[in-house]
């Protein structure tokens, strides 16, 4: 079979009247996307990663990062065990590879890339120019993880099998291959800081693009597509260098490149957005080497304009505000108009749960950056930030997450946000003072958790975040089962939760002494030596450490009353 | 947020010639015909809409199209944003930023489409056409100035259409004007000028190899000769000459020498 099932041309067709508005055809689109993953021919036709790649771009506007997950897990199974017929299941990949990366999914792209490139021995001259795309991709995921070493080897790979590429047919195909290669091979070279090698790349991609040139004409899409690579890696080459006048010269450049690009096709254009995200990065790095804030803004501004330049006109949001609500206490998650908004990657989760936690302040955008990338990325991530900042701003609405000179800054309505319910619910149950309805108030706060604080979330910032969360979440416990204790809450259900809470926790020592208390008011406290000795063991095991003195003093206590 | 403002005020000696706007850090574009007479490399004075003024010389002009490109002084580059360029949509509204004076009204109106269009110097270009909600009978004063596309939603930024350049006359008494009013497209008027050519843009980026040897590797007496080749390179590439012109006075130059190394006169 070659034509294209038609379960693919129905999930599509609901995909695009659902991203028009009709939301008839969004409630259909899960159920269509199902039955095409349990579709038997859902890949047997030839080149299927466009079509992947379409739907899944589809999906993700319209807000379902889950259900284009879903897909793409299931193409790759299908194409790594069964290929496509006809096509060639590297190429396939090579899309999919591509869709994922413009997620924001690196890693998975990474996978993909690399099941492309060990699908066996090249058996055509065309298996080279898969092979080229294969490793080109790999390169630009790798350098995405900031590990310019295997990236340099995976661009010199491509270079290699570009070489053995076919020379026949389209020669613009071949030299816009080159373009891409060369490129990564410059980005390679400068984030190891060979400066001499980004140069000489430099000087091979100026040649190739005006090869282009004499190829298509100055005013083909693709030669000014050429020009905007050409320039955006001559000004980050030459920020990296130091050399200020070489990159204001880029960005002089990149801005008539992208006033021509909208001008001749229009500014929702792939051509303009890609133009004009290269102009913000140029700008952004420019700005940030010189610590110009008012430049920064200008270039944060330029991503916002991208991002919604990118955006289809028919996608609009209601005239009235819609309600904006924010998950910390869990997974991470920000709701929109009750629909979920689509974070495309941990990135820019971890870029919300920083903004969120600091909410009202303006984070700079330092800050922003160790949030997200840690402290040890080689190159520094600015171009990734504002294009995560824009997609979000665009989701979030800029009257939400706002661009300040220094930073960004949240701005979040009461009640939005789990996290500061909680604590407005823990507030209030201070307040009344050991009553029931402060255990009432403490159980609320409580059951806004909905799973492990910033759940998921890689890195050294989510790991310290979690912690302080984690142990707030267990001083609330602690502090309701005492109000549960002192407001005589059944003991039999009382001992039972300490219990299962205690084996949870067992280095909790206030858990424990609660425990003992229940046990001995319930007059059970026959078994509060054994918890003793149970928990002493546990504590010195696990912590080395022995039990508090408010906890040796109570096991004291109650053995005294067992042994008159 | 609060849209750019892009459009500057020409003046020389003293005296206002018209309007016009940035393109970017470095260029501004204008009408020809709002320079009145003034020659190429003449110096302008660039009133910027936050009243700064900086230093400017004519790079360019285009008589058939009725269309100049004014060159900021070097050390004087501005950093005011410019709005992203963009096609027009028929049917659209537009308006016009720039008025001659703050007394005048700006202009708005519907972009009535985008045609093919005789100038009066006798260039066909790409233009549109636009009619005007205010009835002035006389647009000149507004030559030169930007035309932006309004955006749909009130969060929306405007867009950068195009140039004002000529009014249409009344049909039935051509001694007047009509409130139909024509513009030059962004991208013609782009076109129009070798600086915004991709392929010159690229030697700018990263010149050809063989321009970026910084010390001529030819013999000591040759080295005045090849510095002087390579200014004529330079000078085409920005625009002083043009590269017929360029490859001419080269093969003059080169001719000379082999004079002078002959017996011959100096270069």
């Amino acid at each position: 079979m070659t034509e294209r099932p038609e379960a693919w041309d129905t999930a599509l067709c609901l995909a695009e009247q659902a991203r028009d508005g009709d939301t008839a055809a969004r409630d259909q689109l899960h159920d269509a996307v199902q039955r095409l993953c349990g579709d038997p021919e859902l890949l047997s036709y030839r080149d299927p990663g466009q079509t992947v790649a379409h739907l899944t771009g589809l999906l993700d506007d319209l807000g379902e990062p889950e259900i284009a997950q879903s897909l793409l897990r299931q193409c790759v199974s299908r194409l790594t065990a069964k290929g496509t017929d006809g096509g060639s299941p590297r190429a396939a990949l090579n899309h999919i590879a591509v869709a994922l990366a413009e997620r924001g999914q690196l890693p998975a792209a990474q996978r993909v890339s690399s099941t492309a490139a060990t699908l066996g021995r090249p058996s055509s001259r065309a298996d080279f120019t898969d092979l080229t795309i294969t490793f080109a991709n790999l390169a630009a995921v790798e350098l995405g993880l900031d590990d310019p070493e295997t990236a340099a080897r995976s661009a010199e790979r491509a270079a290699g099998f570009l070489r053995m590429s076919p020379v026949d047919g389209r020669p613009e195909a071949l030299l816009e291959l080159r373009l891409r290669v060369v490129s990564l091979l410059t980005a390679a070279a400068r984030a190891r800081n060979d400066h001499a090698k980004a140069d000489a790349h430099l000087d091979d991609l100026g040649d190739i693009a005006r090869a282009l040139v004499a190829e298509l004409g100055a005013e083909h899409p693709k030669s000014l597509s050429a020009l905007v690579t050409l320039a955006l890696a001559e000004c980050e080459s030459a920020t990296a260098a130091g050399d200020r006048e070489r990159s204001e010269r880029a960005v002089d450049v990149l801005l008539i490149a992208a006033q021509k690009a909208a001008a001749f096709a229009g500014r929702r254009h792939p051509l303009a957005v890609s133009a004009l995200a290269s102009l913000a990065a140029a700008e952004g790095l420019v700005a940030a080497g010189s610590g110009d804030g008012e430049r920064l803004t200008r270039a944060r501004a330029l991503m916002a304009a991208r991002v919604r330049a990118e955006s289809r006109p028919a996608v609009r949001h209601a005239a009235v505000p819609a309600p904006r609500t924010f998950s910390l206490l869990g997974p991470v998650r920000a709701r929109r108009d009750d629909r979920t908004v689509a974070l495309a990657s941990d990135r820019e989760r971890l870029l919300l749960a920083k903004l969120l936690l600091n909410a009202g302040r303006v984070v700079p955008t330092d800050e922003l950056m160790r949030a997200a990338w840690g402290d040890d990325f080689q190159v520094s991530p600015l171009r990734l930030l504002l294009f995560h900042m824009a997609r979000l701003q665009r989701d979030l609405g800029p009257d939400v997450l706002v661009n300040e000179p220094s930073g960004y800054l949240i701005r979040l309505t009461p009640g939005s946000l789990d996290l500061h319910e909680a604590r407005e619910l823990v507030e209030r149950s201070r307040r009344a003072q050991g009553s029931e309805q402060a255990r009432e108030l403490l159980n609320q706060a409580l059951a806004l958790w909905t799973g492990d604080p910033l759940a998921g979330l890689p890195g050294p910032y989510a790991r310290e975040q979690r912690a302080l969360l984690r142990a707030w979440h267990v001083d609330l416990v602690e502090a309701r089962l005492e109000l549960d204790l002192e407001l005589g809450r059944d003991h039999d259900e009382l001992i039972t939760e300490l219990a299962d809470r205690v084996a949870g926790n067992p280095q909790s020592q206030r858990l424990l002494e609660l425990l003992l208390a229940t046990l001995d008011r319930e007059a059970a406290s026959d078994e509060a030596p054994d918890r003793y000795a149970g928990a002493r063991r546990v504590l010195a095991d696990a912590l080395g450490v022995a039990p508090s003195a408010s906890l040796r003093d109570l096991a004291r206590r109650i053995h005294e009353e067992e042994t008159p | 947020m609060t849209a750019p403002e892009y459009w500057v005020d020409l003046h020389r000696a003293g005296q206002r010639l018209g309007g016009g706007f940035l393109l970017n850090r470095t260029f501004v574009l204008t009408a020809l015909h709002c320079l009145r007479g003034l020659a190429l490399e003449d110096q302008v004075d660039i009133e910027l809409c936050d009243g700064e003024r900086v230093e400017g010389r004519i790079c360019r002009q285009d008589e058939k199209a009725d269309l100049a490109l004014v060159e900021i002084s070097a050390d004087q580059r501005v950093g005011l944003p410019v709005p992203a360029a963009d096609r027009a949509r028929d049917g659209g509204r537009w308006r016009g930023p720039y008025r001659p004076t703050t007394t005048d009204v700006h202009l708005s109106g519907l972009v009535s489409g985008t045609a093919h269009h005789l100038c009066v110097g006798g260039a066909t270009i790409e233009a549109l056409q636009l009619t005007a909600d205010q009835h002035l009978g006389d647009y000149s004063g507004y030559s030169g100035g930007p035309v932006e596309g309004v955006p749909d939603d009130r969060a929306g930024m405007p867009t950068m259409l195009g140039i004002l350049i000529e009014q249409t006359p009344d049909r039935a008494d051509p001694t007047r004007a009509a409130n139909v009013l024509i513009a030059a497209t962004i991208g013609e008027a782009m076109s129009r000028f070798d600086q915004f050519d991709v392929g010159h843009l690229i030697d700018v980026v990263r010149p050809p190899r063989s321009r970026q040897r910084k010390e001529p590797t030819a013999p000591a007496r040759y080295a005045d000769a090849e510095k002087l080749l390579l200014q004529f390179d330079d000078w085409a590439d920005r625009g002083l000459i043009d590269p017929v012109s360029a490859a001419e006075m080269k093969a003059e130059a080169v001719r000379r020498l082999i004079d002078r190394e002959l017996g011959g006169g100096d270069v």
